[in-house]
């Protein structure tokens, strides 16, 4: 075999070395790790910006920033967190994970995988020196507001490229998940037999493709309407600044919902493996995640029931609304039910899915909330909608990247985590981020609005501990930190199946997985959710 | 110490029934949260592994799947009707009694009662950059003229924004809605109990979008006419005279009350501005030389830097002329130079 | 062997999902005219011109009803204009062609050009407001200090829904800068 093998793919025969190892990678497990690595430095920039936010928020007065570096920092902290930090953490994983999920050799286009991830740093430097430039970062807020995005300095334009590029790396990307799960999954791995989690990144994926294009297209209305005299978003020139958050929001609902499929696809897997128990429900779960995709596209405007829509319109959106809140819930009974009468254990991994199932349960329930227009005209631009999606995004999204950071640790790395660190880390994180976010549910109640660097004296109280919460839950994330670096050296080694329950097909393959993982298609036998009854003919090296 | 749990106490008819929806959809919420909670702490006590007991291996229930959809939605919808009947009332401005246009400017408000000839900016009253100012029981929340309504009677707001979307919220009245340049949109209240609500915008709108408050004053219907007859004879005594000739003195304490309302949060009250983003005008050429200069730039903006508005547009000759001697005579700028409202007239005549 | 072929179907699949990548790129622009049409249809935004109005022979038209109209207007930043409506207030009924004034008056010592955009509350009534002669019809151009008094003919389409009991009709005007007439 190794004849044909080396004409048609001779990178594929050595693992290279030095820098150009990373800057020249193709291989998904290196790529993988790129952007895991880089989605970490990211969450870590936008944790200080958060930090510098509750830092100022801490009491009443103007203490440490003016308002306008305030507002750059709710600015940059929102599309850091959102851009650079969860979406690149998702991809990473699917890159790692997806090929050994389904039997795939590697991703389908591993050259166009390397500029999806290369594009990202100079991404990320834009936004970052963009702080530098005259007038400092974009300080409109992560939704980019027009007209009040036409007023901004350089910074804008430099945040507008920005996400130009990261949308051309998460659109490549997603072609890659896609044509990887559709053209490359081994015989016998059915679309219907294979693993929520690839379910989820597929539909991911596709969202991704629908709408990130649409946020481009209207970053670049305002960018030719600060420079080139358009007119789309100016009333003035017969524009119409609702528009853009029509547009905006077309984009930014299907976003929510990129950030929230692939950690449902991830708790998937965690919760069935740690209740040995098959995931209940496999075939609804692949239809409630779908319809959620479907969705997600015909709800935007509840993000702008206060713009002035007229009744009918309000209405419809709150009804659309209300509606996903069924499938969401579906998927929450499923993973009770799949708990229900199982064999569970407790290790890291089934904490965070736990913790997530828990908290996100109360985003949802507060979105439901949320989604009731009469009420919203209440809490709408307060901090009510603040706590809602640091439950969702938080607790939601990087809880269930935590969960699968530590569930995949091992087959990455051939190495044990520290399970005492690691339930460290989850307690800790449980008890701080609800320290920070519960109360913020309080403030928002109250009418404290969101964004404002300096507020009223009655809400000292829960900024105060919100603060204090948010530090603390900072901090405890160098728990993480330190517990991947030090097992990364010394970590015990990994049994070939670290987790009892585990029955999916990475778990079929050597530990670490090896650099080359079937480099022949194998023959599977899978059940549902991607359990595999029986494997042959798989080859690494 | 006020721990506020709760949205603030309604005043309207509307507040009330938003009220209420919250209550009712926290108990359901809240119902449905205990329940999930429930079963994961019974399941997570009683079926965690333990020696000789082994995973039962069902995986689909086509009963329970059922009900866990329909059961959900049918909740759903008793949760939509009350709040589609909340809507319809939000929504009908129609039957008013009297209507006040809202215009949101970066970062104030102007109030005009468009029945009565009445109009006036409304600005933060809490004075910046001043520590003791945080002894104030309303800090942040107090405004130098209140929008007074009459109880009982039915207002509808008129929206619209001179720059940027802003956003006009009342907690207590149960008001929101964006105001948007160029556009109009209605809402409306009727506020049932005497008293002074306060609010803040909620449309991120800038630098200072935590500085512009919203205060409504509501009165007895005899204490809103007394105020309405005594604010328009006010209105019409401080209409100036464009051609009088001011003393220093006098001028320099009108323009520290323009200073303070329209300049100190770019220029700060020490005149220093803020480095590398807004210029001092403590020191600076423009205000201690270049006359004509600073003259044009406040009548005409800054071309280098947008911050710098075109002040000619909102305020009078008579402010603009104080603010610019304000500005030539304060901080150490000591040039005992003043400008007369007659040579912003001038100035204006040479602008095009 | 198979290799080949699956490299052929994934690089036909990259070509069709780049295609509706840049598609959905092009959607972002193609909403503006969707959002044009829906808000006509809503009655949201409307469009500044003479609106033809029909004679109404040979249908059946609604009996008129009584409609209380609002005047206003609101100055954009950056116009040192003054747009007044002469009246404030006006009871009129549906059908009836009606005249009102506005007075606009520049306050600056330069010529200045403005454009007016109707806005109508409640948006729906919009449609039925059928202008014959508006100052909003084109850009007015203002010598220094000049006043000019300005009539609005409309008529209320006796078709529109008698649930609109009153209408707020109110010009927001724009700065036209010099060059862009």
């Amino acid at each position: 075999m190794a004849m044909t093998d080396v004409q048609q793919a001779p990178a594929h025969h050595h693992k290279p070395s030095g820098w150009s190892r990373w800057l020249m990678a193709t291989n998904h497990k290196d790529i993988g790790s790129l952007y895991l690595w880089f989605s970490f430095i990211m969450f870590l920039s936008g944790g200080v910006m958060a930090l510098c936010i509750r830092a100022e928020l801490f009491r009443p007065g103007l203490q440490f920033f003016a308002p306008e570096l305030f507002n750059q920092f709710t600015t940059l902290h929102g599309l850091v967190m959102v851009f650079g930090a969860i979406m690149p953490a998702f991809t990473g994983l699917a890159n790692w994970m997806l090929p050994l999920m389904i039997g795939a050799p590697d991703m389908a286009f591993a050259r166009m995988n390397n500029w999806s991830f290369w594009l990202l740093p100079p991404a990320a430097a834009l936004l970052m020196l963009s702080f530098l430039v005259p007038g400092g970062a974009a300080a409109a807020g992560w939704t980019l507001y027009a007209p009040l995005s036409t007023q901004m300095g350089i910074g804008m334009d430099m945040t507008i490229f920005a996400i130009h590029i990261m949308g051309v790396s998460s659109v490549m990307g997603s072609i890659n998940i896609i044509v990887t799960i559709l053209n490359l999954r081994a015989p016998g791995m059915d679309l219907m037999k294979m693993p929520m989690f690839a379910w989820a990144s597929l539909i991911t994926a596709f969202l991704i493709i629908a709408v990130m294009p649409v946020l481009a297209g209207v970053v670049t209305m305002v960018l030719t309407d600060r420079h080139f005299g358009t007119h789309f978003f100016n009333a003035a020139g017969g524009g119409d600044p609702i528009l853009y958050q029509h547009i905006f929001w077309f984009f930014g609902h299907p976003e929510v919902y990129i950030m929230a499929l692939p950690a449902f696809g991830i708790i998937s897997q965690v919760i069935p493996t740690f209740s040995r128990k098959p995931l209940f429900g496999y075939t609804s779960m692949v239809y409630a995640t779908s319809s959620i995709g479907v969705l997600s596209f015909i709800v935007w405007a509840h993000h702008m029931f206060v713009t002035g829509l007229p009744a009918t319109v309000q209405l419809f959106f709150m009804y659309a609304t209300m509606l996903i809140a069924v499938p969401t819930g579906v998927k929450v009974f499923n993973w009770i039910a799949t708990m229900w009468e199982g064999a569970m254990t407790f290790e890291t991994p089934m904490l965070f899915a736990i913790g997530f199932i828990l908290l996100f349960t109360i985003g949802g329930l507060s979105g439901v909330t949320l989604s009731v227009a009469a009420l919203d005209i209440q809490l709408h631009g307060t901090y009510y909608v603040v706590a809602h999606f640091h439950y969702v995004l938080v607790a939601g999204a990087l809880f269930s990247l935590f969960s699968a950071m530590y569930y995949w640790f091992p087959k990455m790395t051939g190495r044990m985590y520290n399970e005492r660190l690691g339930k460290f880390h989850f307690w800790w994180s449980m008890v701080w981020f609800n320290v920070t976010f519960f109360p913020m549910h309080f403030l928002g109640l109250a009418g404290m609005p969101r964004r404002i660097p300096d507020y009223a004296l009655q809400f000292t109280e829960f900024n105060s501990i919100a603060s204090v919460g948010a530090f603390c839950f900072g901090l405890g994330q160098l728990i993480f930190l330190y517990n991947i670096l030090t097992s990364l050296k010394n970590g015990k080694p990994a049994p070939a199946l670290p987790w009892e329950g585990a029955d999916t097909l990475e778990w079929k393959i050597p530990t670490p997985a090896p650099y080359h993982s079937f480099v022949e298609a194998p023959q599977v036998e899978a059940d549902h959710n991607g359990s595999i009854v029986s494997m042959h003919g798989d080859k690494h090296h | 110490m006020s721990l506020a749990l709760n949205l603030q106490e309604p005043v309207t008819r509307i507040a009330e029934q938003e009220f209420h929806l919250h209550t009712l959809l926290l108990v359901i919420t809240g119902i449905i949260f205990l329940g999930v909670l429930l079963v994961m702490l019974y399941a997570i006590v009683r079926h965690r592994k333990v020696a000789g007991r082994e995973a039962k291996q069902f995986h689909e229930n086509t009963t329970v799947e059922i009900l866990w959809t329909v059961i959900p939605f049918l909740i759903l919808i008793g949760m939509a009707l009350p709040a589609t009947r909340t809507v319809l009332a939000q929504k009908s401005a129609a039957g008013a009694d009297m209507t006040i246009k809202v215009t949101g400017y970066q970062w104030k408000w102007r109030y005009d009662y468009m029945d009565e000839n009445l109009g006036f900016m409304s600005h933060l009253a809490t004075p910046r950059d001043d520590p003791a100012a945080l002894a104030r029981p309303d800090y942040l929340l107090e405004v130098d003229e209140p929008l007074v309504v009459p109880v009982g009677r039915k207002v509808r707001l008129l929206l619209t924004a001179n720059d940027v979307i802003h956003s006009w919220y009342v907690p207590a009245l149960g008001v929101k809605q964006d105001a948007i340049p160029g556009f109009l949109r209605d809402t409306w209240f009727r506020v049932d109990k005497p008293g002074i609500y306060r609010g803040q915008c909620t449309e991120l709108c800038g630098k200072d979008h935590g500085y512009m408050p919203i205060v409504v004053d509501a009165r007895s219907e005899t204490d809103y006419r007394k105020w309405l007859d005594e604010r328009k004879k006010l209105a019409m005594a401080a209409a100036d005279d464009p051609a009088k000739v001011w003393k220093l003195p006098d001028l320099v304490v009108r323009g520290e009350k323009v200073y303070t309302q329209n300049c100190v949060a770019c220029h700060q009250a020490s005149g220093k501005g803020i480095p590398g983003t807004f210029p001092a005008l403590a020191g600076s050429p423009i205000a201690t030389k270049d006359k004509p200069g600073h003259i044009n730039i406040v009548l005409n903006g800054s071309k280098r830097n947008a911050a710098m508005q075109a002040w000619g547009k909102q305020l009078s000759d008579t402010d603009i002329a104080a603010v610019i001697t304000y500005e030539r005579n304060a901080w150490g700028n000591n040039t005992g130079e003043m400008v007369q409202p007659a040579e912003i007239h001038k100035a204006r005549a040479g602008t095009s | 062997m198979g290799a080949q072929r699956t490299q052929l179907a994934n690089q036909r699949m990259l070509a069709k999902l780049g295609v509706i990548a840049i598609a959905m790129f092009g959607f972002a622009y193609a909403l503006i005219p969707l959002y044009r049409v829906v808000c006509e249809v809503t009655g949201i935004n409307q469009v500044v011109k003479a609106d033809e109005v029909e004679s109404g022979a040979g249908t059946e038209l609604p009996p008129p009803f009584a409609v209380t109209m609002d005047f206003d207007a609101s100055v954009q930043a950056g116009l040192p204009w003054e747009v007044r409506p002469v009246t404030r207030t006006v009871q009129v009924r549906t059908g009836e062609f009606i005249r009102v004034d506005y007075d606009i008056t520049n306050r600056s010592d330069r010529e200045v050009t403005g454009q007016a955009i109707p806005r109508y509350l409640p948006g729906a009534a919009g449609e039925y407001v059928k202008k014959l002669d508006c100052f909003c019809f084109r850009q007015q151009r203002f010598k220094p200090h000049e006043t000019r008094r300005f009539p609005v003919v409309f008529v209320i389409d006796r078709r529109m829904p008698a649930s609109i009991a009153s209408i707020t009709l109110s010009y927001t005007v724009f700065d036209v800068p010099a060059g862009r007439t």
